[in-house]
């Protein structure tokens, strides 16, 4: 067990994705907000109308939003995680390249999705 | 008449090798005696059984060498009236740090952590005749702070220290970061805040809030941890 701490200068890292991590969480949270009282105030009664709705111009800006804040928070979130837990570098770099890779997948099939390509 | 209280106390010597085990103890408390703390109830078990290792020096919650985990939860033997835990009475070192002796942990770790935020006053002016003055309202900013005695109990409550004890500060060690960030008469502010920034040393913490529930001086670390990443957003912009 090593018992220095292993003190090799600051990297000037944490504070920006701590940062980015709040303010994803509150950009998420209130479009989520937003979107379930809408859902509830009026339903959509058809396929018609929902796509209207959210591939309106103002909510097809506001989703995109929320789907960048949404993966931006994810990657944050896992990138913890895996700093907390994974100790050995390569299963560190295995696993966060995996989770990258998910997660671009996810947004390009959500760009694609907002950009009516699908 | 007397009562009985149940112990069940963790045992491990390295040097006499073997598994590390919990042992019960029955302890005999005769009616009419004083109001007795954990303390008082292991000196009279050590009577019992002089192999029983654990560290006390005050007694009165002001050394903080009596940091253990009591039915689950870190505090100081010496100011945890025995009254208030419950049989059997759960008693186990302080998590996460090696074991030296049964009750007894190998503290370098938590130490070396503190002594990595340079826990003393940086001034680079010459020094005066008399005392470094503030003023009561900057005198009163360490409130809550100074009072830390060091017993290990919050950090080692909390998982983030579990985990990267060597590379995350702790709570203590935080929580003495923002003792002298806050200090008016400190003048190494920038240099403070650089070294904190790093995915590790402080931003490990995660606001589990293990360390300000068990302190057993009612310290908040995590309230100071939060006042130290407020301190570097304001740097920021």
């Amino acid at each position: 067990m090593k018992i220095q701490p292993q003190y090799i200068g600051s990297t000037r890292r944490g504070l920006g994705e701590w940062f980015a991590q709040r303010v994803s969480a509150v950009v998420a949270a209130a479009f989520g907000l937003y979107f379930l009282v809408a859902l509830c105030l009026a339903p959509p009664t058809d396929l018609e109308t929902w796509r209207a709705w959210v591939l309106g111009g103002g909510m097809r800006l506001a989703l995109g939003l929320f789907f960048a804040a949404t993966l931006i928070h994810a990657w944050i979130g896992m990138r913890s995680v895996f700093l907390d837990y994974l100790k050995p570098m390569s299963l560190r770099l295995v696993v966060s390249t995996a989770t990258g890779l998910g997660l671009a997948v996810i947004a390009l099939w959500v760009a694609a999705l907002l950009l009516g390509a699908v | 008449m007397s009562t009985f209280r149940q112990f069940s106390i963790y045992r491990y010597d390295p040097d006499a090798g073997g598994e590390p085990r919990m042992q019960s103890y029955r302890l005999e408390i005769p009616d009419g005696s004083r109001e007795l703390m954990l303390l008082d109830a292991l000196g009279m078990l050590k009577a019992q059984d002089e192999s029983l290792a654990f560290r006390r020096s005050c007694r009165e919650g002001v050394c903080g060498s009596d940091g253990m985990n009591i039915n689950g939860r870190n505090g100081l033997a010496c100011i945890t009236p025995l009254r208030s835990i419950k049989d059997p009475v759960t008693l186990r070192p302080l998590p996460g740090l090696p074991v030296i002796r049964d009750l007894i942990v190998d503290m370098t770790q938590f130490y070396n952590q503190y002594r990595a935020v340079k826990p003393w006053l940086i001034n680079h002016e010459p020094e005066p005749e008399i005392e470094r003055l503030q003023t009561p309202a900057e005198r009163d900013q360490l409130d809550g702070l100074y009072e830390c005695i060091l017993c290990g109990c919050c950090s080692t409550a909390c998982p983030s220290f579990w985990w990267n004890p060597d590379r995350f500060l702790g709570p203590a060690a935080l929580l003495q970061s923002w003792r002298f960030l806050a200090d008016s008469r400190d003048q190494a502010t920038a240099e403070r805040l650089d070294d904190l920034e790093d995915p590790y040393r402080l931003f490990r913490c995660h606001t589990i809030m293990n360390c300000s529930d068990v302190c057993p001086k009612n310290l908040n670390p995590t309230k100071a941890i939060g006042k130290i990443k407020a301190a570097l957003m304001k740097r920021v912009g």
